[in-house]
């Protein structure tokens, strides 16, 4: 009886303002209020409560046999805190159902696990804390940003106090063998969840591409894709970006409707059922290792972080920002710590010609450079109070 | 198929980019059709990889139109656009397939021919008077080029820039406007390199470049204003000026104001080896155009292998997605840019290598000979 496991993670970056080598010294406001305020607004609007409403509205309609995950950063949590409480009180409404599991995230949706394992620790327990506050969950399921995992960073994640992690399906390492089924590390630290990347992305990215010959793509035919995996496999895990419903696919294309119908077409076929990650982890044994040394994403058709840090420019900023970790002050470790988040160096990628515009759209800048320049001169100035800083002691000194 | 192409000037006889793009054109196209082109007087041009006419025996020894005619159109120029078609039909009696022009100079010979041998009129265009002059035009110009411009059967603009000049300042119909951009010759040129650069590269100045006629349409006055916001943050910085033209006093004096005469040289025009070698000095080329229907100059720039910056009015920015922008207006961003490109290695490096790639994979003469080609396919009779 296979289970379906919906995943679904929600971010948005706190970009930056346009900040020049004038501003160095000068001024101190990095982020751009205004225009994320402008996006939340649009995308709470367009995804986040139309989706958050229909996802409760099934569990209620199928008498909780629809189960679903989350995973939200503590930075987008703060900014729904302050200015869309309505949003909160749903999902606390949901999580009370019990048919629903938070995953433990990096606070700041940063890349600190490849820099920093103090820090990366550090975000994560923030993360961690806050949920605990805001909804008494208490997370055992770890979604690292952009789905990073590599071997080495099992051992952390099971010391943090998770039960299993969730990984891109890489085809090149599972070869031969299904992501659907539950895995392990090689040091046996936690198991695994592996994303079934071309199910996913049927949704994802392809459900309103015309040029696909399963377009349109309709509930009853993924719900008979989803139940040719009785006999041979054991979990189908759906992972995908939250925006996906009304923002990557905008809400003329249907995707609502197919999101509104799908749980009932699951359950036209007896043998699909609903599950958190949690109680898959309980209920099916493991089949088998996973194993990748060198880090791997849910990114691009290469799964890797070229997106991060495939160019000089991305590598030197984050060296440079990772560098002031050890003198970086109480009161600026907060800016420190945003400016660590991931899409600032998504921005800066420079390979659009092999994977297209998925970069560009993205981005708040014209090009790549624009977006280095602007990140640049900020830890230009970060540097510079860092030194005042240091000045201000010694004078108390 | 016979293609009768109007010219006005071809290098080494010519002052600027559009000798430059007809010689390319023309050499492409020769390949696929029967080309005739035609120039209004004698040069001494040898061993041309296509057919060409004079339609005058005087060598003229004219300078380049747009020098010369930029304020004042004289009567012997005049007489020499509208006579030019009656000329070329003394010297070439078979029907074409089509006739094709280049800017306003060909337009009434072009319309002529066309209507003589009763096959579509073609007419490039390279630059419009309204963009050459900020949209302050000459009125005799500004006359032919509406006029003509109307009455050719189709318009070949260089960018969607010009095609938007076309379609609202000379109300041409939408439907008959073809853009088709440049291409550009990618072959590396060694060049020399003056010994002042080389100085000042053993002192650590950094070079900036501006490469184009000093007139108001190309913005040399916004790139200086950016000098002193510049110099703060890179003490050791030349502003290099590369060209003539009407406005040189006024930079003289803007430097003066600025307080900045120090860190500024102008080299006049340059072409060749001396051109080339000072791109292949400099650290970073800007091209601050107030309105620039294409510009071959960006692409020369990233040739040379350097970071380029063009303002959002600069044609060819249009078509690379890697390219830096800015407004020319915008004297705080064109220096913010300019500091960093200077100030931070990777960055500089990154961009010139991803801008080279990306040009030279978008802008090919055979391919835009090619384009060219298929529509005259479409449109031939």
């Amino acid at each position: 009886m296979p289970s379906i496991v919906f995943y679904f993670k929600v971010h948005q970056p706190e970009r930056l303002r346009h900040y020049t080598v004038f501003d160095i010294g000068e001024r101190r406001d990095y982020f751009d209020e205004e225009k994320n305020n402008f996006y939340l607004e649009r995308i709470v609007k367009k995804c986040y409560l139309p989706t958050l409403k229909i996802l409760k509205e099934l569990i209620e309609k199928t008498d909780k046999r629809f189960k679903f995950s989350l995973g939200i950063t503590g930075i987008l949590l703060e900014k729904l805190i302050k200015s869309y409480p309505e949003i909160i009180n749903l999902l606390k409404e949901i999580s009370k159902t019990g048919c629903f599991e938070f995953t433990g995230e990096n606070y700041y949706h940063s890349l600190s696990c490849l820099y920093s394992l103090n820090e990366f620790k550090e975000q994560v327990i923030l993360h961690k804390k806050l949920i605990k506050k805001l909804f008494n969950q208490e997370p055992k399921i770890f979604a690292n940003t952009e789905l990073i995992y590599f071997d080495d960073l099992t051992k952390i994640v099971k010391e943090l106090g998770f039960d299993g992690i969730l990984a891109e399906g890489v085809p090149w390492i599972l070869q031969w063998r299904s992501p659907a089924f539950i895995y392990e590390d090689p040091q046996k630290n936690l198991k695994i969840l592996l994303r079934h990347y071309k199910l996913s992305d049927d949704i994802s990215f392809r459900f309103s591409a015309r040029w696909w010959e399963e377009w349109p793509l309709t509930a009853d035919k993924f719900a008979s894709w989803l139940n040719a995996f009785n006999g041979n496999g054991e979990v189908i895990n759906l992972f995908m970006d939250f925006e996906t419903f009304g923002e990557h696919q905008w809400e003329e294309t249907g995707i609502f409707e197919f999101l509104k119908s799908l749980p009932f077409e699951v359950f036209k076929y007896k043998d699909l059922e609903f599950s958190t990650p949690s109680e898959v982890l309980n209920k099916y044994p493991v089949r088998g290792i996973f194993s990748s040394q060198n880090p791997i994403t849910w990114a691009d058709t290469e799964r890797d972080l070229t997106a991060w840090l495939g160019n000089e420019m991305q590598q030197e900023c984050l060296k440079i920002l990772y560098s002031l970790e050890k003198d970086i002050p109480f009161y600026l470790k907060e800016i420190w710590r945003k400016l660590q988040t991931a899409d600032h160096f998504y921005y800066m990628c420079t390979k659009w010609f092999a994977d297209g515009d998925v970069h560009k759209y993205f981005s708040p800048y014209e090009t790549p450079y624009d977006a280095y320049l602007n990140f640049r001169n900020i830890l230009e100035d970060i540097k510079l109070r860092i030194k005042e800083s240091n000045v201000k002691i010694s004078i108390r000194n | 198929m016979k293609v009768l192409m109007i010219g006005w000037e071809l290098p080494p006889f010519n002052s600027g980019g559009l000798g430059v793009a007809c010689f390319y054109l023309a050499k492409e196209l020769s390949k696929k059709v029967d080309l005739t082109f035609f120039l209004p007087a004698k040069y001494p041009l040898n061993n041309l990889p296509f057919k060409v006419l004079f339609a005058s025996e005087k060598i003229l020894k004219l300078k380049g139109y747009l020098e010369r005619f930029y304020f004042s159109i004289d009567r012997n120029l005049l007489d020499l656009v509208l006579s030019y078609g009656e000329r070329i039909l003394v010297i070439y009696k078979e029907k074409p397939d089509i006739v094709h022009g280049h800017d306003w100079f060909s337009a009434p010979a072009t319309i002529f021919l066309s209507e003589y041998f009763q096959v579509p009129a073609l007419v490039h265009v390279h630059s419009t008077e309204i963009e050459r002059t900020g949209n302050n035009p000459n009125p005799i110009i500004f006359q032919i080029e509406r006029e003509y411009f109307q009455k050719a059967d189709f318009l070949l603009p260089v960018s969607e820039l010009t095609k938007d000049v076309l379609i609202k300042f000379y109300n041409i119909d939408p439907k008959k406007i073809f853009v088709l951009p440049n291409g550009f010759d990618w072959d590396y040129k060694d060049g020399y390199l003056p010994k002042y650069f080389e100085y000042l590269k053993s002192e650590d100045y950094k070079i900036v470049l501006f490469v184009g006629r000093l007139v108001l349409q190309k913005g040399p006055d916004y790139l200086l204003r950016t000098l002193p916001l510049v110099k703060k943050f890179i003490p050791k910085v030349k502003y290099v000026f590369v060209g003539s033209g009407d406005m040189f006093s006024d930079l003289i004096k803007i430097s003066k104001e600025l307080n900045v005469e120090e860190n500024v040289i102008f080299t006049n025009f340059l072409r060749d080896k001396e051109l080339w070698g000072v791109y292949q000095g400099a650290d970073l080329l800007v091209v601050p155009s107030v309105a620039d229907p294409f510009g071959l100059v960006p692409l020369e720039g990233i040739n040379n292998f350097l970071p380029v910056i063009v303002s959002y009015q600069t044609g060819v920015g249009n078509y690379l997605k890697h390219m830096m922008k800015f407004e020319f207006w915008d004297i705080k961003e064109m220096a913010n840019k300019i500091i960093g490109l200077l100030k931070y290695e990777v960055v500089n490096k990154e961009y010139k290598k991803n801008i080279y790639f990306e040009a030279k994979n978008k802008f090919d003469w055979q391919k835009t000979a090619e384009n060219l080609y298929n529509f005259y396919l479409k449109i031939k009779l």
